[in-house]
């Protein structure tokens, strides 16, 4: 059985530093060329794995190149790939990232791919059963919607990491317990002008157990029984900020598992995407359980 | 066991009955619901009006049914009435309800199509499926009601909604009839006819002939609603108690008679609408 189990996109980036973001049609030597594992889920999976969660990622993966390389990464940090479908022939959901040195700017190229819709299995709706927590991200949105049932029946929690306004999100934010939108989503979606607005509105329609809008470099709020709080955004010296937001919702479902309140699995995500952020790739940079304890008393925080 | 609107909905189409959908209030109402649906083997719906959700006492009131449900050998469908939006729809399947009604009616019909559609594709994400309401039924005070649900505006609705019940407005209403209603059955009959036989609601159930009642279930209606008898059974279990000389002051013994009461208009009503013995 695995704590987390995870549905949503599942993408290989190529991460390419260049000195400056390129002219049209000249040639320009890059700093680095780097793949990375990358999708919301699929990187809050692994940085929950790194953590000390159990965890499996529920999915469509391709046997081309990109597939097999996601596949692999998936097994670097633990995450459980056995109820992934290995699809032959399709092409893999990838993109391209040009992150220019001299502006900051991150400039994204994708290709959706072509592979098919998942459906779920009877393997994977066992596991789903027996999870105690289920993350979405909005992607594979019928494999989703038909996972928040099974999860609504068997008592199994769902996170959901709410950044891209789908097509289709209403069918899903009702049966979130954990809703986690950025604040482009929150005040995108409820057409509020700040957050703290616009978290109370999504609290009051969908009912969850607690609504938390990440802000960023600001830090964040989080609203649930016990009313609204800030969660800080704590000191780092970034050096690349690229799946931060992914990594804070993995930790935060961590805290979950760990059994911490709402509030302390604000500030514990907050301070693994902080220390994450200290280093280069999204995955790779994702500290461990301790190293973040002593980071947030460091900096005044208690587990 | 807890079970789906659909599935007690279809136990009344295939066993041409209809199912008695009570509207609960408290504990010892679903206790009486409960012990008489138990005792003669009927599947039962327990409703729960809006407003208890919007205060908290659907907050305690929800889990007793659950654990009801739970503790039943015979069908039950913890059902919302009348929910009147997404916000109060929401509350009710967060509260673990297992169908849904959605009541536009007071809407425009395009409204009431759009509204209607939209929280069955929410419901249905989670397996949960909903009945609407088309020709708003009124209650017995009201001066002026509706005209009587149209067939052919009831087909396209039920085409464009994807509802799986339909409550209409044939001769019915809420509350305490002043004088017998009489049901209009041959619209019942063409309104199934006209929708490809969906399943209708007769809310207002209280207080109708039991003749009508009879022949509007064989006529096709598959869901009646019963809420003013069930709290007149709860007072009069209540009257008589407090007449009793000898009664005690301690509430669970007061409430007794009422889950009584209650428990034998249930039984009147399962009897009435054919769901004895159909578990």
């Amino acid at each position: 059985m695995k704590e987390i189990v995870g549905i949503g996109a599942c993408v290989m980036d190529t991460l390419i530093t260049v000195p400056n973001y390129p002219e049209e049609d000249t040639k320009l030597s890059a700093v680095s060329f780097k793949p990375a594992g990358g999708g919301p889920v699929a990187t809050g999976l692994v940085a929950a794995q790194r953590l000390g969660a159990e965890t499996a990622f529920i999915g469509v993966l391709s046997n081309d190149s990109g597939g097999k390389f996601l596949a692999e990464d998936f097994k670097k940090y633990g995450v459980d790939t056995s109820l992934v479908h290995i699809e032959n022939g399709f092409r893999s959901f990838t993109s391209v990232v040009m992150l220019s040195a001299e502006s900051k700017s991150r400039t994204c190229v994708f290709d959706k791919g072509n592979l098919p819709e998942l459906t779920l299995d009877s393997a994977q709706t066992e596991a789903l059963k027996a999870a105690d927590l289920l993350m979405i991200d909005g992607n594979e949105m019928n494999a989703a919607a038909q996972a928040v049932k099974i999860a609504r029946e068997n008592g199994t929690k769902v996170l959901y990491d709410a950044g891209g306004l789908y097509e289709g999100v209403e069918r899903l934010l009702p049966y979130a317990d954990i809703l986690i939108p950025s604040e482009e989503f929150a005040l995108g979606h409820t057409g509020c002008a700040d957050a703290m607005t616009a978290a109370e509105k999504l609290y009051s329609k969908y009912r969850p157990e607690v609504v938390v809008i990440t802000q960023g470099k600001k830090g964040g709020i989080m609203l649930d029984a016990g009313g609204m709080r800030e969660y800080p955004a704590l000191p780092a010296d970034v050096v690349d900020s690229n799946g931060a937001g992914d990594v804070f919702h993995g930790a935060f479902a961590a805290g979950v598992i760990k059994g911490y309140d709402y509030y302390k699995c604000c500030y514990f995500a907050s301070a693994v995407s902080a220390v994450k952020c200290t280093g280069i790739g999204a995955r790779e940079s994702v500290p461990d359980f301790e190293t973040v304890r002593k980071y947030l008393k460091e900096n005044g925080y208690e587990l | 066991m807890l079970v789906t609107l659909k599935k007690v909905i279809d136990m009344a189409e295939n066993g041409n009955f209809c199912i008695p959908a009570f509207n609960v209030y408290n504990m010892e109402t679903v206790m009486g619901v409960a012990e008489a649906a138990e005792e003669l083997r009927a599947p039962v719906i327990m409703q729960v009006y809006p407003r208890l959700f919007n205060e908290e006492a659907g907050y305690y009131l929800a889990p007793v049914i659950l654990a009801a449900a739970k503790k039943m050998t015979v069908p039950v469908c913890f059902h919302l009435d009348h929910g009147p939006s997404e916000y109060e729809v929401i509350k009710a399947l967060r509260s673990g309800a297992s169908g849904i009604m959605l009541d536009g009616s007071e809407h425009s019909f395009e409204d009431n199509v759009a509204l209607t559609k939209h929280i069955a594709d929410i419901c249905g994400t989670v397996g949960v499926q909903v009945e609407g309401e088309l020709g708003h039924i009124g209650s017995v005070n009201d001066d002026a009601m509706d005209e009587f649900t149209n067939p052919d505006d009831a087909a396209e609705f039920v085409r464009r909604t994807g509802v799986a019940c339909l409550a209409v407005l044939i001769g019915n209403a809420h509350g305490h009839y002043k004088k017998p209603p009489k049901l209009d059955i041959e619209r019942v009959k063409a309104i199934r006819k006209a929708t490809g036989g969906i399943p209708l609601v007769l809310h207002g159930g209280s207080g109708i002939p039991d003749d009508q009642v009879k022949a509007a279930v064989a006529a096709g209606i598959r869901k009646m609603n019963i809420g003013t008898d069930v709290c007149c059974a709860f007072a009069d279990g209540a009257k008589a108690e407090l007449e009793n000389p000898g009664r005690s002051l301690a509430v669970d013994l007061f409430m007794k008679p009422s889950i009584e009461s209650v428990k034998r208009l249930a039984e009147e009503k399962i009897r009435l609408v054919g769901a004895d013995g159909k578990a």
